[in-house]
C-alpha cells in the first residue's frame, strides 16, 4: 500500500527498476502521495496514467503536472 | 514526460451546489453520473475554469468516451450487436459482460438521462478540444485511448469499443496505448474504422503512449 510520500517515492523506483513502461495509478491515493509519484516517474522517465484520486477535484488534479 | 489522466471525473462538489453535491457525489457511479451530468451547466463559469485549467496544464486527458458509452449507453445486447464489436471474438464480448459491476448498473429509471448525460460529456470533449484548436498555446492534449477489454489478461473494467462515441466528439485515433495485445486488438479497430469510412481518422497504432 503506497500511503506516504516516501513509499510513493520507493514503489515507483521499483517498478522503474523492473523495466516497466508507465505507471498506472488509481483512485485511493492521496494528493501528497500522487505528487510523489509524478515527480519520481519524471524523474525516471516514466508516464504516470491514472484515474483522479477520490480526494481530489478534476480542477485541482489539473493543476499537478 | 507527462501524466495522463483517463476518465472525464467531474464532482458536483466542484460545480454544485454543496446542499446538491451531497446528495449525488457519494451514490454508486451509475447512478451518479446520469444525476451530476444531468445537473451540470457546460455554460457555467465553473465549466470555463475547469476547461482553461486543464489547457494551461501538462496533463493529458483521456476521456474514455469508449468507457462511458459503454456504461451510460449501451446495454450488453446492444454492445454485442454493435456492428464496431462484430469482429471481436465472442469470449472476449462474454468476459467484458463478466466483468460488469452493480455499482456501474444504471437503473431503468435513469437510462434516459444517462444517454443525455454522455451527450453533455461528449459535448464537454469538443469544447475541450475546440479550446486547443482556437489557442496555440495551451499545452493539454486529448488522448483518444481506446480503453478496450482484452482479455484474458486485462482485468480493468472498460468499454467495449465504440469508434462513433469518439468520432462525434472530433478524436482523430491516435493509439491504443494497452500493453496486453495491442497490436492484435488494434489492428481490429483500425480495419473496423476504415471499413466505416474513418479511414482518415486513424493514426499510429502502437504499444506505447503518444507524446507530443
Amino acid at each position: 500500500m503506497v500511503d506516504s510520500p516516501e513509499r510513493a517515492r520507493s514503489a515507483v523506483n521499483f517498478l522503474a527498476d523492473q523495466g516497466v513502461d508507465f505507471v498506472k495509478v488509481y483512485n485511493n491515493v492521496t494528493e501528497p502521495v500522487l505528487a510523489e509519484i509524478i515527480e519520481t516517474a519524471r524523474q525516471r522517465g516514466l508516464i504516470v496514467a491514472e484515474h483522479i484520486p477520490r480526494s481530489m477535484m478534476m480542477t485541482r488534479r489539473s493543476t499537478l503536472a | 514526460m507527462k501524466s495522463l489522466v483517463e476518465h472525464i471525473r467531474v464532482t458536483g462538489r466542484e460545480m454544485l451546489p454543496i446542499e446538491t453535491a451531497n446528495q449525488i457525489d457519494f451514490l454508486p457511479l451509475g447512478q451518479r453520473e446520469p444525476l451530476l451530468w444531468e445537473k451540470f451547466d457546460l455554460a457555467s463559469a465553473k465549466f470555463a475554469e475547469l476547461i482553461r485549467h486543464l489547457a494551461e496544464s501538462q496533463v493529458y486527458l483521456d476521456p474514455t468516451l469508449t468507457v462511458d458509452e459503454s456504461d451510460f449507453v449501451l446495454g450488453a445486447e446492444e454492445q454485442r450487436k454493435n456492428a464496431n464489436n462484430s469482429a471481436l471474438p465472442l469470449e472476449w464480448v462474454k468476459f467484458a459482460e463478466s466483468q460488469q459491476s452493480p455499482l456501474f448498473e444504471v437503473p431503468a429509471a435513469l437510462k434516459e438521462t444517462a444517454r443525455k448525460g454522455f451527450k453533455k460529456r461528449k459535448e464537454f470533449v469538443a469544447m475541450l478540444r475546440n479550446r486547443r484548436k482556437t489557442d496555440g498555446s495551451c499545452c493539454f492534449q486529448l488522448r483518444a485511448w481506446l480503453k478496450a477489454i482484452i482479455p484474458p489478461v486485462q482485468k480493468d473494467s472498460g468499454g467495449l469499443p465504440s469508434k462513433p462515441a469518439i468520432v462525434h466528439a472530433g478524436f482523430y485515433f491516435l493509439g491504443l496505448t494497452h500493453r496486453a495485445g495491442p497490436q492484435s486488438i488494434g489492428a481490429v479497430l483500425v480495419s473496423i474504422a476504415a471499413d466505416r469510412g474513418y479511414g482518415q481518422s486513424v493514426g499510429e497504432v502502437g504499444g506505447h503512449f503518444c507524446t507530443r
